[in-house]
């Protein structure tokens, strides 16, 4: 038996704002479950679903792919989706195991970024957007906007992510380091880049784990020839020296800066289709 | 506080009184589904697994509350009509069940497994698995036991 008092099912998405706004941290929405069943705090006895607010599904539009807060885990491994956004495909299939992923929800893993989140790292690379039904109504931002102000308001109610269709010269990779996939990552890092016409690539980095939110590395416009092994060690390198480095009972900072050094090297390689870092 | 849940249980309606905070592991032993077994409580193990519309999820981190609208499986519904089913007879001639603690779990996921893929290689199988754990360890003799008994899924 678990303390929560209340359990309440809201008609409209505009209820479940009004619902969460009345109770205030008594409240939380739930989708899934299954970080707010087991990890819930003692003082939050009221629980509004959002699983009935129409907001499941993807919709591949003109230039964007949206895709609905509750729409669970296990259905984004699709074929699609494993062709336009690799990362997100690598992030979604390495996180949790099947029977959590048939219950966890996009939204419930983004909102959760404050816990390990390979889903978010993996969004935070794509340069996704989210809709949120605010008291104020509908609002779009960019999840890197969301990293500077300390992400999602609890008051907030998630509605959808959207992600810009890629272009076949965009190109992403996720890769996270953790005894087994069930365990929580010591190090998470998602990474895409995209080539434009003059040869130029844009980068982003987000790495997880080793601050209390992602860190997000953006490179604009490194010259495509320049992604060879010492550069992409050096970039490696230098992100590597820019973070935090959190150290918890899982791993010291050292081993965690270490760790990210690696892993975005081998992201980096994989995506620029340099051999000899997998080993 | 008290609620009142409508739930599906292996094809028949259920209204029952529970509370807001009861999981459905809980509220399905309550009722006398004692196949649904409590392992770790934490979604790690695997041992509560049950079928929600067809999905294996594990009903410890999950509340009973969350159930409504779906159509719950537990392993007492594969042997509904007095019988087991050939996938159930595959695990013990292969002698799949060990101490069989984990069993109704396995049994569920390699249902959900063959209705999708009939015909899942090895490695299907223990991607399938891989939420569900035995401590008896021995994983050889379950994913021989769910290959043989997909050779006899009559497509
Ligand atoms: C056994 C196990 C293994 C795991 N392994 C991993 C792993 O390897 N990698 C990893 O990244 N994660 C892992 N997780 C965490 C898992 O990914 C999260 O529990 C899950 O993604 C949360 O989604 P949910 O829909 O269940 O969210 P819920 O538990 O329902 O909610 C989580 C939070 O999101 C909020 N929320 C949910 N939906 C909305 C919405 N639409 N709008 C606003 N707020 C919302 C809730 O209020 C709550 O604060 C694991 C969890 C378990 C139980």
């Amino acid at each position: 038996m678990k303390h929560f008092r209340q359990y309440i099912v809201p008609t409209s998405q505009e209820d479940a704002v009004s619902i969460r706004r009345a109770v205030g941290a008594r409240g939380l929405f739930i989708a899934g479950g299954t970080t707010v069943v087991p990890r819930a705090a003692r003082t939050v006895d009221v629980l509004i679903d959002v699983t009935h607010l129409g907001l499941n599904g993807i919709e591949f539009q003109e230039s964007w792919v949206k895709m609905g807060a509750t729409t669970r885990l296990a259905d984004l491994l699709t074929p699609e989706i494993q062709a336009s956004f690799p990362v997100l495909y690598e992030a979604v299939s390495q996180c949790a195991t099947p029977l959590i992923r048939n219950m966890a929800t996009l939204g419930g893993s983004l909102a959760t970024v404050f816990l390990p989140s390979d889903v978010a790292v993996a969004l935070l690379a794509l340069d996704a957007q989210v809709e949120v039904l605010t008291e104020a109504g509908v609002q779009r931002l960019a999840l890197g906007d969301l990293l500077r102000s300390g992400w999602l308001n609890p008051n907030w109610l998630l509605r959808s992510l959207s992600v810009k269709k890629q272009k076949p010269t965009r190109r992403s990779a996720f890769l996270k380091f953790g005894r087994t996939s069930v365990d929580i990552a010591l190090v998470n890092v998602g990474a895409s880049f995209n080539l434009d016409e003059s040869g130029r690539v844009d980068l982003r980095i987000a790495i997880g784990q080793t601050s209390s939110l992602p860190t997000l590395e953006e490179f604009n416009g490194i010259g495509e020839s320049d992604l060879t092994q010492s550069s992409i060690d050096r970039i490696a390198s230098e992100v590597s020296k820019r973070l935090q480095g959190k150290s918890d009972f899982r791993a010291s900072g050292e081993y965690r800066k270490h760790l990210s050094k690696v892993l975005v090297a081998r992201a980096l390689a994989r995506m620029a289709g340099v051999d000899g870092y997998e080993g | 506080m008290a609620m009142k849940v409508s739930l599906t249980i292996n094809g028949e309606s259920y209204a029952i009184d529970c509370r807001a905070g009861e999981t459905l592991l809980e509220v399905l032993r309550r009722l006398g589904f004692k196949s649904v077994k409590r392992g770790c409580d934490t979604g790690n193990c695997g041992a509560c697994t049950i079928l929600l519309d067809n999905r294996p999820v594990a009903s410890c981190i999950m509340l009973a509350a969350q159930a409504e609208g779906y159509n719950i499986t537990t392993l007492e519904g594969l042997s509904a009509s007095g019988e087991i089913s050939h996938l159930q007879e595959a695990f013990i001639n292969n002698g799949a069940p060990q101490c069989g603690f984990c069993t109704p779990g396995m049994l569920l996921v390699a249902k959900a497994l063959l209705d999708t893929k009939p015909r899942p290689s090895r490695q299907d199988i223990r991607q399938a698995l891989a939420g569900n754990i035995c401590r008896c360890s021995g994983y050889v003799k379950i994913v021989d036991a769910i290959a043989d008994a997909s050779k006899k899924v009559e497509k």
